[in-house]
């Protein structure tokens, strides 16, 4: 592989300083770094560095994703498969390679048009700006289908990518300045703007086949218990397994806790920001549950026991990999804490209390981004105050 | 007696670790000074080329503050001064004439003398530059009184020197440099050791106030150390602080008169073939120290202190004058192909994101790879892990960056030193250097702040 190495030296003084192509060095850099490790020595002290760095960071997170990948894309063939007459999950065939590859078929263009779609923003500000493309864009990259219903046109794939780039973080300064998670902006812009596209029970397979979540099951029916209203459609140990209509990478809660168990012993993931979130979450159930009789006896999502809550929708998809976002969560200890509470509580009221938007994660970690500089604000001014009072 | 166990930190494995066992003296011809040793001084020298000198008598002083005086470890004769740009003297070498004449002072007794007389006398004797201030970690300025004098004991620092085993035999003196430094402080002198420290110089030392400090790197920092006992308040809050080995000279000045000429050193590291304790005489040029110690020359780099907070050196120049080891590591010249995605086996890392993480070893032979390129900062947490302060790092770092300097000081700026923060670059996957963003923010505090 030396010749890769040299062709690459060769080229290099063309993107440097004084060469002709150096507007298109953060290409280079790219490129270089992705196939090398980069060049750079330390310069002063510390002169010796952790072998970490972003780029293995955001690897990480793309590994972890991968449990969540495969089995979403198998899952959208098998209920491909689901939907032909008289085959239900007793009676299906569950040839992996087969409903793999039918779900490749779904999955792979939607994978290609994020990547170009956000490829080239993220190419087109680095280039203009002159700073070096983030690897953030990897982990985004990935996200984005994942949070998505399987029979999305792929021109509104474009569309919410674009916008969840450039609105959602290159407006604010890109990687490292966004307010809000960009695969969520993305997610959030194609809820407001194509719900018809993104909720109902037309969206989650291909070809427009009926295939209600259980969330929405459940939360469009009153007067009966959530898990009567389930039985029948959904047990619990599949919406654990996943093999349920949902957003592609969403559906299977074991998947994605393998992808958190990867994040939480890499040190990549918070920790504080996934317990926290469950806890909020639990808490918050009981307490529903608890007063329903006295607000709302007739809406059984105030009914439903936490348990169902983290297998059903997107709770767990979020938790693990949205509301652990280093750059939208919290950046203080403390405030990672409120912040997962946050989610938590406000994820299980939105899905009791909002029957317009069962899906509450979503709406749930965007609102608690918005909230994670005011967490940070109080615990930066209890430093404060500490520091004040030690020394009068 | 008070008691700190900090959990944060860490103590990094590194192969080259000094043996214990103290080599022969190095005492060659010349002697390097480097007046840029010295943060916050104004050097104006008081010799020229060819001028001989004493052991002991005066080279420079500082025009800021003119009792200051730096003197020559040697007698001899001034054969070069190099001046680098806008005429900054960047090294003083003098010739040893072999006979070490010494400038000779009365010897000093503190029982009827005042803390003037005592601080005259170490301004005349050199040693004062030895006692430095915080904030700023700058020469100590000999008009003020500080709150309190802080000397840490305890090694932490990559490599660095066993404090009781390089005072071995100065027992006399180092209890006589503490009795001193206890008339120049209106409050207390705080001697910081290990929880485990056995050595009776320090356990039993006398009129200080003994703090024991547990936990890994940067537990053994004077800063660190300061902020838990007590912690400073404001720029004009001034403490003094300084090194064991300075506190046993400032005694065996005050007993012989004679300017103490030598120190022990730890030369550690990968690229050293015999990593262990040397005394020298101060100011030795590292060429002489490490001789028959480098097997090879090209692509190291050698580094005065250690490799978290040491300054890059060349062989022409001397150890820095605060610094009590030199450390040698391989410059980085490999790159491996697609190193992102390679299991990692080898690595090096506090993150858990190799597999080195499932095959802990004993140490590692680090280089100077950066082993990343810089990025966006992006707040995994991995600051405040190494941090046993109670600072908030990334906002004092954007508030440094965006140069809020009342910001800056609410946040605690004054409590600070560059070194504290040095395993925050360590340990940053975007590759932030934060340690020297934080030397930028005290600087940016000194002068306008």
């Amino acid at each position: 592989m030396k010749f890769l190495r040299n062709i690459l030296d060769s080229i290099e003084p063309h993107f440097l300083n004084e060469g002709k192509l150096k507007t298109f060095y953060p290409i280079y850099e790219m490129i270089d770094t992705f196939l090398y490790t980069p060049a750079n020595n330390t310069i002063s002290g510390p002169h010796v560095r952790d072998s970490i760095d972003l780029k293995r960071s955001m690897v990480i997170v793309v590994i972890a994703l991968l449990p969540a990948f495969f089995f979403g894309t198998y899952n959208v063939g098998l209920q491909e498969a689901l939907h032909g007459s008289g085959i239900t999950l007793e009676n299906v065939d569950f040839n992996i390679i087969k409903h793999l590859l039918t779900g490749l078929k779904t999955v792979l263009p939607i994978y290609a048009v994020v990547f170009m779609v956000g490829g080239l923003c993220e190419v087109i500000f680095a280039v203009s700006r002159g700073h070096e493309i983030n690897e953030g864009f990897l982990v985004t990259g990935f996200l984005i289908p994942l949070v998505l219903p399987p029979a999305i046109p792929l021109w509104m794939v474009a569309l919410a990518t674009a916008f969840g780039v450039v609105i959602g973080k290159e407006i604010f300064g890109g990687t490292g300045f966004n307010v809000f998670n960009p695969a969520l902006t993305a997610r959030a812009f194609l809820f407001f703007a194509y719900p018809a596209s993104m909720s109902g029970d037309k969206v989650w397979t291909v070809d427009s086949l009926s295939g209600a979540t259980p969330l929405l099951r459940v939360s469009s029916e009153k007067g009966m218990s959530a898990t009567e209203l389930l039985s029948g459609y959904f047990t619990w140990d599949q919406m654990l397994y996943g093999f349920i209509p949902g957003s592609i990478g969403e559906t299977s809660t074991i998947a994605i806790l393998i992808g958190a168990a990867i994040l939480l012993i890499t040190g990549i993931g918070s920790w504080r920001v996934m317990l926290s979130t469950v806890i909020g979450m639990t808490l918050t159930a009981h307490f529903l549950g608890v007063i329903a009789p006295v607000i709302d006896s007739t809406n059984p999502m105030l009914y439903l026991p936490p348990t169902y809550h983290f297998v059903m929708g997107s709770f767990a998809f979020g938790m693990v990999f949205m509301a652990t976002d280093p750059v939208s969560c919290a950046q203080t200890n403390i405030g990672r804490w409120l912040y997962g509470l946050l989610i938590g509580f406000m994820c299980v009221i939105i899905r009791a209390i909002n029957p317009a938007y069962p899906e509450g994660m979503m709406l749930a970690i965007l609102f608690a981004n918005a909230f994670s500089p005011l967490f940070d604000y109080f615990v930066l001014q209890a430093n404060i105050k500490r520091r004040e009072k030690r020394h009068v | 007696m008070a008691n700190f166990n900090l959990k944060k930190g860490h103590s990094l494995k590194m192969d080259g670790v000094p043996i214990k066992v103290l080599s022969k003296t190095i005492l060659t011809e010349n002697v390097y000074l480097h007046p840029k040793d010295f943060p916050g001084i104004k050097p104006k020298l008081l010799i020229s080329e060819g001028d001989t000198v004493l052991a002991g008598s005066p080279v420079f002083f500082d025009k800021l503050n003119p009792e200051v005086k730096f003197v020559s470890p040697v007698s001899g004769t001034v054969s070069e001064i190099k001046f680098g740009k806008r005429r900054v003297i960047e090294r003083i070498i003098i010739k040893a004439d072999g006979k070490s004449t010494n400038l000779k002072a009365d010897s000093f007794s503190l029982d009827n003398s005042s803390k003037d007389d005592l601080k005259s006398k170490l301004l005349e004797s050199g040693l004062w530059p030895t006692i430095r201030q915080r904030p700023f970690s700058k020469v100590a300025n000999s008009n003020q009184i500080p709150r309190d004098i802080f000397i840490s004991a305890y090694a932490t620092a990559p490599c660095a020197a066993d404090q009781s085993f390089i005072l071995e035999g100065r027992e006399e003196e180092f209890a006589a440099g503490l009795n001193a430094l206890g008339m120049l402080t209106s409050g207390k002198v705080h001697l910081n050791i290990s929880r485990d420290e056995s050595a009776q110089i320090f356990t039993e030392a006398k009129n200080v106030q003994i703090n024991k400090f547990s936990g890994p790197h940067p537990a053994g920092n004077v800063g660190v150390q300061i902020h838990h006992i007590a912690p400073i308040s404001s720029k004009d809050d001034i403490v003094w602080y300084l090194n064991t080995q300075s506190v046993a000279d400032i005694g065996e000045y005050l007993i012989t008169g004679i300017y103490p000429a030598q120190k022990i050193i730890t030369v550690a590291g990968s690229s050293i073939s015999k990593a262990a304790y040397f005394k020298i005489r101060k100011g030795v040029p590292l060429d002489d120290i490490l001789t028959d110690n480098l097997p090879s020359k090209d692509g190291i780099r050698i580094i005065s202190g250690d490799v978290l907070s040491g300054e890059t050196r060349l062989l022409s120049q001397g150890i820095r004058f605060y610094d009590e080891s030199i450390t040698a590591i391989p410059e980085s010249t490999e790159r491996e192909l697609l190193g992102w995605a390679l299991p990692g086996l080898k690595k090096y890392s506090l993150s858990r994101t190799f597999f080195s993480a499932l095959l802990p070893r004993k140490s590692t032979s680090f280089n100077t790879s950066m082993n990343g390129s810089h990025r966006a900062i992006i707040s995994f947490g991995r600051w405040e892990n190494v941090l046993p302060m109670d600072i908030l790092p990334e906002f004092l770092v954007k508030s440094i960056l965006a140069q809020d300097i009342e910001e800056m000081e609410k946040l605690g700026i004054y409590e600070c030193a560059e070194e504290d923060f040095s395993l925050c670059s360590f340990v940053c996957q975007s590759k932030t250097d934060v340690a020297g963003i934080i030397a930028n923010g005290l600087q940016l505090a000194e002068q306008e702040g």
